[in-house]
């Protein structure tokens, strides 16, 4: 890693927190994120809630779903400042390396690179503070517990509401889910988890990660809660 | 004060590579069917082809690392240039991953730190010339990187390449090359074939020698004759 650095400098800003100076409510979380993949590629989804507790929201315009490159995009759940500045990190060094390297960095080499700055954070986890991102590219979906352990699946959710957005994957999922059925599954998911948990808000942001990178705005998606089967996505 | 013209010193340095290489034996490489195969005399225990990563070959003539120094002042030589570049490699993959290394900014690296010595008038060039193959799932994917004893890397626009110390000995090894393949193309050839035509092209007349024999197949296996 270039900026090995600057992320060890960054972590040291944190030291001497502890889970009894730190009160909880004073930290902004992210909630609700997932990813599933579909016949061609992989769709990701989030809510854009941001809160302090389970009763007090933050915002509900936080997008937690970020591009890297042309081709991955990750999203991020658990304490909002460490999320930020791994992806400020992530950016920085793939763009470094792009620059740099004779060839782009592979998907895996990025994830890689997720696993490394996770493990730089993990003394923030004494406070109880951590991130758990989802990375994913067209083919591959990674999910990362706060040390960093990387491990690959076909669908996950992530967050406060995961478990009722992973049970609707669940009964729901399938490998030759079609482009349009995967971002309704995402969507029904995301509400479902938006229906039964408090810190869970509306789903206004999704990505589809095929050849390139489509962003569906909160428009298309309510057309798609209505059931109108002819957006285009 | 030390003082110095560069360009004598350079010169003089030339001079001093052209002189140690002349004495080695020329290595050739070609990219077949089934994957890389480099060939060389052998120097007895010392090898002259070494695996560097997964799908990565070194093979160099030239002067091996003179482990007769003491710390600092032993002197680099093919053994060094090896342990640097799988060094290297290991770090990148530690760092990033395993489909991160690529022949190309290895001997980017490589070219440079020998470059950096080369022109260093205050030290001793490192006497040797060295090949970095990489396979790659087909013959025309492969790629071939020569760099010089002054860290000057060319990628090899045919399927084999030859390193000789000098001039007469590269012209007459390729002209023997092409005389053996005569219609044929090693990328169709599998690699006992290759193989064959490779050790008849280093071997002088009327002699027998013994061959150093480096496979690195396509699927990621290296192996050594």
């Amino acid at each position: 890693m270039k900026l090995e650095k600057e992320i060890q400098e960054y972590v040291r800003s944190f030291a001497g927190l502890s889970k009894q100076s730190v009160k909880e409510r004073d930290i902004l979380h992210g909630t609700t994120i997932l990813a599933l993949k579909y016949k061609n590629g992989v769709v990701v989804a989030g809510d854009c809630r941001m809160c302090f507790n389970p009763t007090l929201i933050g915002s509900e315009n936080f997008k937690k779903l970020f591009k890297i490159d042309e081709d991955s995009v990750i999203a991020v759940a658990g304490s909002v400042a460490p999320a930020m500045e791994l992806i400020r990190f992530l950016r920085a060094e793939v763009d470094i390396y792009n620059r740099t390297q004779t060839h782009r960095l592979s998907f895996e080499g990025k994830a890689n690179l997720v696993s490394r700055i996770l493990a730089k954070f993990a003394p923030l986890a004494s406070a109880g503070i951590v991130v758990l991102p989802i990375y994913a590219s067209r083919n591959k979906i990674y999910g990362y517990d706060y040390l960093g352990a990387r491990y690959e699946v076909k669908y996950l959710a992530v967050g406060s509401g995961s478990q009722q957005a992973l049970t609707y994957l669940d009964s729901n999922w399938n490998e030759e889910l079609s482009k349009f059925q995967a971002v309704k599954i995402a969507v029904a998911a995301l509400n479902l988890a938006y229906q039964r948990n408090p810190q869970t808000g509306k789903v206004k942001l999704v990505y589809i990660i095929e050849d390139e990178i489509v962003e569906i705005d909160s428009e298309k998606i309510s057309k798609i809660e209505e059931g109108d089967k002819n957006v285009q996505l | 004060m030390f003082s110095y013209n560069l360009r004598e010193v350079l010169i003089q340095k030339d001079e001093l590579i052209r002189e140690k290489l002349s004495k080695s034996r020329p290595i050739v490489a070609a990219s077949t069917r089934d994957g890389l195969v480099l060939v060389t005399e052998s120097a007895g225990t010392r090898k002259k082809i070494w695996p560097v990563s997964s799908k990565i070959v070194f093979g160099g003539i030239g002067e091996f690392t003179d482990f007769k120094g003491v710390g600092s002042v032993r002197i680099p030589g093919l053994e060094g240039i090896q342990d640097i570049a799988v060094k290297l490699v290991s770090t990148h993959v530690l760092q990033y991953s395993e489909e991160d290394v690529h022949v190309d900014s290895l001997a980017l690296v490589l070219g440079s730190l020998i470059r950096k010595i080369y022109i260093d008038p205050k030290r001793f060039p490192i006497c040797v010339k060295f090949l970095l193959a990489e396979v790659n799932s087909t013959p025309e994917q492969d790629k071939i990187f020569v760099v010089s004893p002054s860290g000057i890397l060319t990628q090899i626009e045919s399927s084999y390449a030859v390193l000789a110390g000098t001039d007469e000995t590269y012209s007459s090894l390729e002209q023997k090359i092409k005389q053996h393949l005569a219609d044929r193309r090693f990328e169709e050839l599998d690699i006992e074939t290759a193989i064959d035509i490779l050790k008849k092209v280093l071997t002088p007349e009327g002699q027998e020698i013994r061959f150093e024999v480096g496979i690195q197949s396509r699927d990621k296996k290296f192996q050594r004759r």
